[in-house]
């Protein structure tokens, strides 16, 4: 990286207008800004890679110029903390956190959800910078938390049929009782633009559409949906013209039997 | 055994470990990463907000953010440690600048810089140690240094500082990213 290193202090106007936020990333690590133009900075940074990693190395350096005035906080501090800590609740997690450690049957099989949850969380952290470390969308996180860990959640791995490219596995965890299932995939083919896949679940009365989805340039995807798989026989994954079918147009490539 | 160590006793684990234990909760983590970093916490909020019992009240109010907000901290946006000075100064900077709305806040142009700070605690472990800093602020042009620390450590905003240097914002704004990166290419700190 080029960077403009002035020989001397000469004292010239920046002449950078005021308008590019690029420049103030840096006031914006000291906490330098007014609260206008932090919030510039702060819509930035959500656009812009180059900016963030830059903020990530400012907010480091920043952390060592705190370093270097570490002193011992009262004595009393420790104590008064921790008891406020005995009584304070968290916030919710963000999913691995909390579960990296948990053990045992019943977390195993949400486990996979929850790598996934917190594939997403970096994913959407790293899309939307902010004040900074906190503003993930937590919404969407809290309810995929509430299916992975609803005491009824069940979780069922559709495997590949061998049609198609293969490859992966196509995870989906539902609770009846919330009536959302959470799909999460991971090493799926790519698709062409004009293509999609559609996941179906099949009763009776044969395959109802459920939700279409495209996966990231890495295979993974990842969406809740309002199927919670309860009546299900089966459920399926087809790949399908942009948009989706009404009923299933292409092979089923992976499957899971329910024996409901 | 209900808070683990004691201040002073040093573990092992990193701090990013026991970010992550105290993320899911884990009081004795929490306990422990207090001792590590408390007095970075409690050195950042003195150096900016000055008065002593409202930088101890900062100090109080980030530790237990800490411990309330650890379990959205996300790991891959950088270290426990840079996490907790992130969190730290910008809560010393809110006080600083809700107490002082209204008052001459250019009066406080004697900013706290590093060589007049007390001597280290000791306590500082996954950091680093204050002669370096000194050392790569030393590297900096006088304008960079005034700058930075003008900024950080008196939590002023780039415009205050220009005004403090009689300096136009534009020549601050641009000496405050000079002297970051170069801070950070002298401390090779990695995000």
């Amino acid at each position: 990286m080029t960077e403009h290193e002035p020989e001397d202090d000469a004292v010239v106007d920046g002449g950078d207008g005021a308008g590019d936020p690029h420049l103030l990333v840096g006031a914006y690590a000291l906490d330098a800004l007014g609260d206008e133009e932090r919030a510039v900075v702060e819509a930035h940074l959500e656009g812009c890679a180059a900016c963030r990693e830059e903020l990530a190395g400012f907010a480091a350096t920043a952390a060592a110029l705190a370093d270097a005035v570490a002193e011992p906080p009262a004595p009393a501090t420790r104590a008064a903390v921790l008891a406020a800590a005995d009584v304070t609740r968290q916030d919710p997690p963000s999913l691995a956190a909390r579960r990296a450690g948990a053990s045992g049957g019943a977390a195993r099989g949400a486990r996979p959800v929850l790598v996934a949850a917190a594939l997403v969380l970096v994913a959407l952290v790293a899309a939307g910078a902010t004040a900074w470390w906190a503003r993930a969308d937590v919404d969407r996180l809290e309810e995929i938390e509430q299916i992975a860990t609803a005491p009824d959640a069940t979780t069922v791995v559709l495997t590949g049929t061998g049609e198609g490219a293969g490859g992966g596995s196509v995870r989906v965890t539902a609770s009846a009782a919330l009536g959302r299932g959470l799909v999460v995939a991971d090493g799926l083919a790519g698709l062409p633009e004009d293509r999609t896949y559609q996941l179906w679940v099949i009763d009776d009365a044969g395959p109802a559409p459920v939700d279409t989805f495209r996966p990231d340039a890495e295979g993974r995807a990842e969406l809740v949906t309002a199927t919670d798989l309860t009546g299900a026989a089966a459920m399926g994954l087809t790949e399908e013209p942009a948009g989706g079918s009404p009923q299933p147009t292409g092979d089923i490539l992976y499957v899971v039997e329910l024996g409901a | 055994m209900a808070w683990g160590r004691r201040a002073g006793q040093v573990g092992t684990e990193t701090e990013d470990a026991l970010l992550a234990r105290v993320a899911r909760g884990d009081r004795e983590a929490f306990a422990e990463l207090y001792d590590r970093v408390a007095p970075v916490v409690a050195g950042i909020a003195r150096a900016v907000v000055r008065d002593p019992a409202q930088a101890e009240e900062v100090a109080q109010e980030v530790l237990l953010e800490v411990w309330r907000t650890a379990p959205r901290h996300d790991p891959s946006r950088g270290s426990a440690r840079t996490w907790v000075a992130t969190v730290a100064h910008r809560r010393a900077v809110d006080r600083v600048r809700r107490e002082q709305a209204g008052r001459d806040r250019d009066a406080r142009v004697a900013a706290t810089r590093p060589e007049q700070a007390p001597s280290p605690s000791g306590a500082v472990l996954d950091g680093f140690d204050r002669e370096r800093v000194r050392r790569a602020l030393d590297g900096l042009t006088p304008l960079q240094r005034e700058a930075v620390t003008l900024a950080y450590y008196g939590g002023h905003t780039y415009a205050e500082v220009a005004r403090l240097l009689d300096c136009p914002e534009g020549t601050v704004k641009t000496r405050i990213r000079d002297g970051l990166i170069r801070l950070r290419d002298h401390l090779g700190v990695t995000a």
